[in-house]
């Protein structure tokens, strides 16, 4: 007899638990290389790492409590990706033909489902690295505030896990391949209706999404009961993981019951993820919106005080670069002036672009804080996307104005800011940081017909400037800033007077005086 | 001490009206048994019942002193038992070990080492240590049917239960399988069901045939061919009489029934003793 026929040690037979770790174990691996896994990470990342290597779309100023929330989109993909690959790896059985083969294992099919639902915990665990790396590398930017939700951050994970989840479940109801792709589907449409659909269904699907036009809001003026909402989708998870494994063989006498429970605890756990937001965190918003001192911590750089909420206050130390960028121009005793920049959050409750934004509160609240003509500046902060870059312009804007008139009343003003004094303004608004002067040229670039809006936050309240204006300082932006800042400096009280015209304005710079109405 | 036979007692299989197997009693002992018998007789579901993956109606089986119909005593007989499928699957995507591997948890072979090492062995039984790092697919059809018999003796299982293992490999492969179920049939119990008589009478010291879902034959190859004596002969054409013939390579008819007086007969090979043992059987009718 060949020898290799007969082992010399007969290998040793271990109990359930142990084989259904070492099958998860095996499965688990098999998961992580398999393709459609690979390929839903590879999308998943692909545009941070773009981020990261291009640079020029890199967010230089994360809002990590934001972040955290940001970060369960994408992620959506790498559970798409986990709920195919778990349907296949199930299905693996069926489709190879294995089944005759398999039935008469020493390990029953009810442990190779319990087997399949642990090695699901691979590609959580995966999503976990990927969230941590992604919000340590936002945590590291120097322009970083706000602190991460750690039940914000489990959430992706265990998203992705519950897809893996579902997949599994799906391979014991059929065998049909198109089952899982179907689900992926009706899955993302469930959460694309959790996102647009009525409040209540907000937190209906896998991830809970917010207004995300009001801008950037602190943590406490935010409703998000992730906690429930974690319970909810592990109910959900045993709720199906159980039925799964039931559907396998198991006794429906343990798994039935048990899963019932589970799915009294999704009613119970879900309800109160749907509550309307509570009283004391409308009153908060209340507050916020329209007297904000009293909530606020306030420095001081370089002569100009600094009022935000918290934990947006190292962001004065961008808003200073703007204060500074203006005001170095301008003449000692505008300079000298006493400045306060107030952070303001807009909450555009009846959802009608026109509304504007609430002046008068803001002024008696600023009146009480001693801080009259406070500059408004908005949560959102950045050169992450067209929103926030918008921001940017918009306060450096505001922060000249204040500059050039001496209050604030033309910020909230819906009237054109004519004559040189517009120039004035936008040169310097635009000039004064790289970033504001790059949020300039993409203001004007959307523009409709070249002229240019300082809308406050996300309202309707704010001046334009026009096309004429816009035009004689982009020519102004393209000669060295020193010696256009000079001449501003030199001739500000003419450039600051509402009589003067643009066209006096264009000569001094000698440049050509516009055509047409010049408002 | 364990058994080291098989045991079936009265076994009663149906499918709806249909009785698959009816009252079939037979015993196993170490070696290689064949399993004869037309499509169609039971032979799968045999099989299948004796390798758990199905309960029979009646009756009784004793497995290597194991009774598999038990809740407790089908693990114990799974973990005795190998199986080669009549249609073996593959994850075409695993390589041979890790498919080997695979098989080796699903035994329950947990300690990795162990599990690696049995794994080399069986594939280095089967001659396939040369290619265990290929993948499934790459490998052809022959290597594959030794990596469906590679699974089925993992864990060193003391009875083998082989459902047409030959089919579809070329004679150098048949002769190599021969000889490495002639190997297995060596100290474990070996049921080899088959179409293949002369697998049968080149390898097994047992022969079984089903027909109809009854057990037909229980005895020797030599048994089974001594059925057919003096009931072959050779002719220049047909034999009317004959209840099967054809014309054989060397130009003359080979005829199984009742000879006519003074015919030429031969000595009778086990085919032929299968065939007139089913004499009036449907498959019998196809053949004449």
């Amino acid at each position: 007899m060949t020898t290799t026929l007969t082992p010399t040690t007969p290998p040793r037979i271990a109990g359930r638990p142990a084989t259904v770790l070492t099958l998860a174990r095996a499965e688990s691996w098999r998961l992580l290389r398999h393709p459609v896994l690979l390929v839903a990470l590879l999308l998943t990342v692909a545009p941070w790492v773009y981020e990261l290597v291009s640079g020029g779309l890199a967010t230089r100023y994360p809002v990590l409590h934001d972040e955290d929330r940001f970060v369960q989109l994408p992620m959506l993909l790498l559970a798409a990706g986990a709920l195919l690959a778990v349907n296949l790896a199930a299905l693996r059985a069926q489709r190879d033909n294995m089944e005759a083969f398999y039935a008469v294992q020493m390990t029953t099919a009810a442990q190779r489902t319990v087997a399949h639902l642990l090695s699901a915990i691979a590609p959580a665990v995966l999503a976990a690295v990927v969230v941590t790396l992604r919000l340590i590398w936002l945590a590291a930017v120097p322009g970083a505030v706000g602190r991460v939700s750690v039940p914000e951050a489990v959430t992706a994970p265990l998203v992705v896990l519950l897809a893996g989840v579902v997949g599994l479940l799906l391979a014991r109801l059929t065998t049909a391949q198109v089952a899982a792709p179907l689900a992926i589907v009706a899955l993302a449409m469930l959460a694309l209706f959790s996102a647009v659909g009525p409040r209540w269904s907000r937190w209906l699907g896998p991830i809970a999404f917010e207004d995300e036009l009001t801008g950037s809001l602190p943590p406490d003026l935010m409703h998000r009961p992730v906690v429930w909402h974690l319970l909810y989708l592990s109910a959900l998870l045993v709720t199906l993981a159980l039925i799964a494994v039931g559907l396998s063989g198991a006794r429906w006498r343990t798994t039935g019951p048990a899963a019932a429970l589970a799915a009294v605890a999704v009613a119970v756990t879900g309800v109160p993820q749907m509550a309307a937001e509570p009283a004391d965190v409308l009153a908060a918003r209340t507050a916020a919106a329209t007297r904000p001192a009293g909530g606020q911590e306030c420095r001081e750089i370089d002569g100009v005080r600094f009022c935000a909420f918290p934990p947006y206050e190292p962001r004065a130390a961008q808003w200073a670069d703007v204060t500074r960028g203006i005001l170095r121009w301008a003449p000692a005793e505008v300079a000298g002036s006493a400045y306060t920049v107030r952070q303001r959050v807009f909450f555009n409750s009846s959802g009608d672009l026109n509304d504007p934004v609430p002046v008068a509160d803001w002024q008696a609240d600023d009146a009480a804080a001693g801080t009259p003509d406070s500059v408004p500046v908005s949560t959102s902060w950045g050169d992450r996307d067209g929103y926030n870059e918008l921001q940017m312009f918009q306060f450096s804007g505001a922060f000249a104005i204040r500059a050039v008139t001496g209050s604030t009343t033309a910020v909230y003003d819906n009237a054109p800011i004519c004559g040189a004094r517009g120039l004035l303004i936008l040169w310097l608004g635009a000039q004064a940081t790289p970033e504001t002067r790059k949020a300039y040229e993409h203001s004007l670039d959307n523009s409709y017909g070249g002229s240019v809006v300082l809308a406050v936050l996300t309202s309707a309240s704010g001046p334009s400037l026009p096309r004429e204006t816009a035009d004689l300082a982009r020519k102004l932006l393209d000669r060295p800033a020193a010696e256009v800042g000079e001449q501003m400096r030199q001739n500000w009280a003419k450039l600051a007077d509402p009589a003067t015209g643009l066209d006096e304005a264009a000569q001094l710079f000698g440049l050509r005086a516009p055509d047409g109405s010049l408002c | 001490m364990a058994s080291t036979s098989v045991a079936v007692t009265g076994l009663v299989r149906r499918y709806g009206r249909h009785t698959a197997l009816d009252h079939v009693s037979l015993g196993l002992t170490k070696g290689v048994t064949g399993l004869l018998g037309p499509n169609g007789a039971g032979k799968t579901t045999l099989l299948r019942i004796l390798a758990t993956a199905m309960s029979p109606d009646q009756g009784s089986i004793d497995l290597l002193g194991i009774d598999p119909l038990t809740a407790r005593g089908r693990l114990e007989a799974r973990r005795a038992l190998g199986y080669l499928p009549q249609h073996p699957g593959f994850h075409p995507g695993f390589t041979a070990f890790e498919f080997i591997d695979y098989v080796g948890i699903l035994r329950r072979i947990t300690d990795r080492r162990q599990r690696h090492d049995e794994a080399r062995r069986v594939l280095a039984a089967v001659g396939l240590s040369d290619v265990r790092g290929k993948k499934i697919k790459a490998l052809s059809g022959g290597m594959r049917q030794r990596v469906a018999l590679a699974a089925a003796i993992v864990g060193d299982p003391q009875f083998l239960i082989l459902d047409e293992p030959t089919v579809g490999l070329d004679p150098k492969q048949r002769l190599r399988f021969r000889e490495l179920i002639a190997e297995l049939g060596e100290g474990r119990v070996v049921l080899l069901s088959t179409h293949q008589t002369e697998d049968v009478g080149a390898l097994c010291q047992h022969v079984v045939v089903l027909a109809g879902g009854t057990v037909r034959f229980d005895g020797s190859p030599a048994d089974l061919s001594a059925h057919a004596a003096g009931r072959v002969w050779h002719s220049d054409q047909r034999d009317p009489g004959a209840v099967a013939g054809w014309r054989t390579g060397q130009g003359s008819v080979h005829n199984i029934g009742t000879p006519p007086p003074g015919a030429a007969l031969l000595d009778p090979t086990l085919e032929d003793g299968y065939l007139l043992l089913l004499d009036g059987d449907p498959a019998l009718e196809e053949v004449a």
